[in-house]
């Protein structure tokens, strides 16, 4: 389990699209937007690997000034089988 | 309603986001952070000079969070995306854990295999080598590598075992290949190794210039300041230099691609075009500027026997002094047309950059990195941004600011502030001057004439002088300078695998460094040890130890110390 917060600042002009392709991204959750163009994103992979790549693409995503992250949770899988208790 | 822990995690994930930019998320509140078990402390990134603060997260003895520190003011609760694998790279298969040594049936062996060894084992087989060296070939034949990613106190213990303990001045880190110019030019302009501006110039600045510095890439936490401001101040300006396009031109409003080397010429244009324009500001000038010239023909710190050494005719460092006039003489042949023709850049273009230097109601700050750091002439393209800024007054001031950045995160806190270079002795001390000897030797505890008045060998002479079997015992620290380094395959790689030298390689991991080593050192890393680091702002910041290191690992600090245990003063 890998859980990753990121504020992503996108362009004001082109918020709208670059939000659209960051919510088509698996795992990827949008929680709240500025007027500035900020976006509160988090990142929900299985696997470390799989973080990574999600989090590189946003970083490279077209209309992406900076993605900054926040929070980052790891555990392997045998600890993470205690989810919902 | 039971909440998943999947969920309560993203939740958390999600409020710390928000609260780092400052929004509220509409129905959310924080869940309690005693629920998850998991202990916060303060730390500090590992992964470039920007110096982030980051609360460090730990549960059953392993790191399992990392969140920016909401409260650091460097980077106000923000990581980049290398802050994603603080934790991670703790925990990777391959981690060393036990010393290895070359071996062949059951002895130490250059060409054996390496094969697990007790530190106990280790320590006598390399203090055996160390002393041989020294017996057969004295002082000068061991030698230490380290880094601007050691520790302050592990920079300390290093550079005082070789200079006060070897009576050796052979130590010199990694950070002479990234920082030597930068050092070079602050030496020779103002005399300290200390920059005159810190990361608030990234609010102050009306115009950002980027000479050589990747920023939205090597420093995005920087980087995101600087957009901030560059978004929100009415008539902020960001100029972007480089001999490629990099991301930062995508935030450009000046956007420069010029021929490799012609930096040099732009900087003389900008000083040229301040003098023809009238915009000198002639009392800072009056008041704290001198003028000197320096030898031009200086080779490039080749072997003395390249051709290209043999050529030259003149020796760096000399300064010599002129007159403002002879100073104008010199820059007066680069005009906006030899100087386009020259970098390849369209005039208008370059005359936006000087006009934005020179406009008396601008503040202007200057970033860069390798650009100009690991440039041919280093000290030089350093030394012409300064005179751009001080013809101008633009210095020393909030907003007004050359800024060189730095690529590891103690190369200022560490391997300069700390001296551990061939020349230098803590504080901006050099072993050249008698009455820093003196000090440090005095500091130190030390009898009169302990340390050594002659510069040791610099990072590149080490490879030489290792495959010229005049280094003969080696440690190399925290660098992975086989990757990174320059002339491996000349210098470098044959000095290693020299039959009558002897190199242990301190890491976390089996670099291409350690695998060349005839001794490994499994190594502790980041928050498994306590530890300093300085940014380059120069905010030295602590961490406690957090966790354990896996099995047999040890803190580089503990290596030196009980290696040093092993030799008595003679």
């Amino acid at each position: 389990m890998s859980i990753s917060s990121l504020v992503v600042h996108v362009h004001p002009d082109r918020a709208r699209s670059v939000s659209d392709r960051l919510a088509d991204l698996d795992g990827v959750e949008i929680h709240a937007a500025t007027a500035d163009g900020r976006l509160i994103v988090t990142v929900d992979q299985p696997d470390e690997p799989t973080a990574t790549e999600t989090l590189v693409a946003i970083d490279h995503m077209d209309g992406v000034m900076s993605a900054a992250l926040v929070y980052s949770y790891f555990e392997e899988d045998s600890l993470a089988r205690g989810e919902g208790r | 309603m039971k909440v998943s822990r999947r969920q309560f995690i993203k939740t958390n994930a999600a409020v710390a986001a928000a609260t780092a930019a400052g929004v509220t998320l509409p129905g959310v509140k924080k869940a309690r952070a005693a629920d998850d078990g998991i202990r916060w402390d303060k730390g500090v990134c590992r992964f470039c000079g920007t110096g982030c603060g980051e609360l460090i997260g730990t549960k059953d003895g392993r790191v399992v969070a990392t969140q920016g520190d909401p409260d650091a003011p460097v980077n106000r609760g923000l990581n980049c995306i290398k802050g994603y694998f603080l934790s991670k790279i703790m925990y990777g298969k391959d981690r060393l854990t036990k010393p290895l040594l070359r071996m062949k049936d059951g002895k130490y062996d250059k060409n054996g295999a390496f094969t697990e060894v007790t530190w106990e084992v280790a320590f006598d087989v390399m203090a055996d080598k160390f002393k041989a060296a020294i017996k057969a070939n004295g002082p000068k034949s061991v030698g230490m590598f380290g880094s601007g990613q050691w520790t302050i106190w592990e920079g300390y213990a290093g550079s005082k075992l070789m200079k006060a303990g070897f009576r050796s001045n052979n130590i010199d880190p990694n950070a002479r290949h990234c920082m030597a110019s930068a050092v070079g030019a602050f030496m020779r302009g103002f005399g300290i190794d200390e920059p005159m501006g810190c990361y608030d110039d990234l609010e102050e600045a009306d115009v950002f210039v980027l000479w050589g510095a990747n920023m939205a890439e090597m420093h995005p936490i920087l980087w995101s300041r600087l957009t901030d401001t560059r978004l929100t101040k009415k008539g902020c300006q960001v100029h972007v230099l480089s001999t490629f396009e990099n991301r930062c031109f995508e935030l450009a409003d000046n956007a420069i691609v010029f021929t490799p080397q012609t930096d040099l010429a732009i900087l003389n244009y900008i000083a040229n075009y301040i003098i023809e324009t009238g915009a000198v500001n002639q009392k800072f000038v009056k008041d704290h500027v001198n003028f000197t010239k320096t030898v031009t023909d200086i080779g490039y710190g080749l072997r003395p026997e390249h051709p290209l050494e043999k050529k030259k005719t003149g020796k760096g460092g000399k300064l010599t002094k002129i007159s403002f006039d002879d100073y104008k003489k010199a820059v007066a042949k680069y005009t906006l047309d030899y100087t386009s023709k020259l970098s390849g850049v369209p005039k208008a273009r370059l005359l936006q950059l000087a006009k934005a230097y020179a406009d008396p109601k601008t503040k202007v700050a200057s970033y860069w990195t390798m650009g100009f750091n690991q440039h041919t002439r280093g000290v030089w393209v350093n030394g012409l941004l300064y005179n751009v800024h001080l013809l101008l007054g633009k210095i020393s001031e909030p907003g007004n600011s050359p800024f060189s950045l730095t690529g590891q995160p103690s190369a200022c806190g560490t391997a300069r502030e700390v001296g551990t270079f061939a020349h230098r002795l803590p504080a901006d001390l050099v072993v050249m001057k008698k009455a820093h000897r003196d000090f440090a030797e005095k500091l130190w505890k030390l009898p009169a004439v302990t340390i050594q008045p002659k510069p040791g060998y610099h990072a590149v002479l080490q490879n030489r002088m290792l495959k010229d079997s005049k280094l003969n015992a080696y440690w190399v620290m925290c660098a992975n300078n086989l990757q990174a380094g320059a002339n491996m395959n000349q210098e470098t790689y044959p000095g290693y695998r020299n039959p009558k030298n002897f190199i242990v390689v301190s890491d976390p991991y089996p670099t291409v460094t350690a695998m060349a080593a005839d001794l490994i050192l499994p190594t502790a890393m980041w928050a498994e040890k306590e530890g300093a680091y300085g940014n380059a702002e120069r905010r030295t910041q602590f961490w406690r130890q957090q966790v354990k290191p896996p099995k047999d690992a040890k803190s580089d600090l503990w290596q030196i110390l009980e290696f040093a245990k092993r030799f008595k003063a003679e």
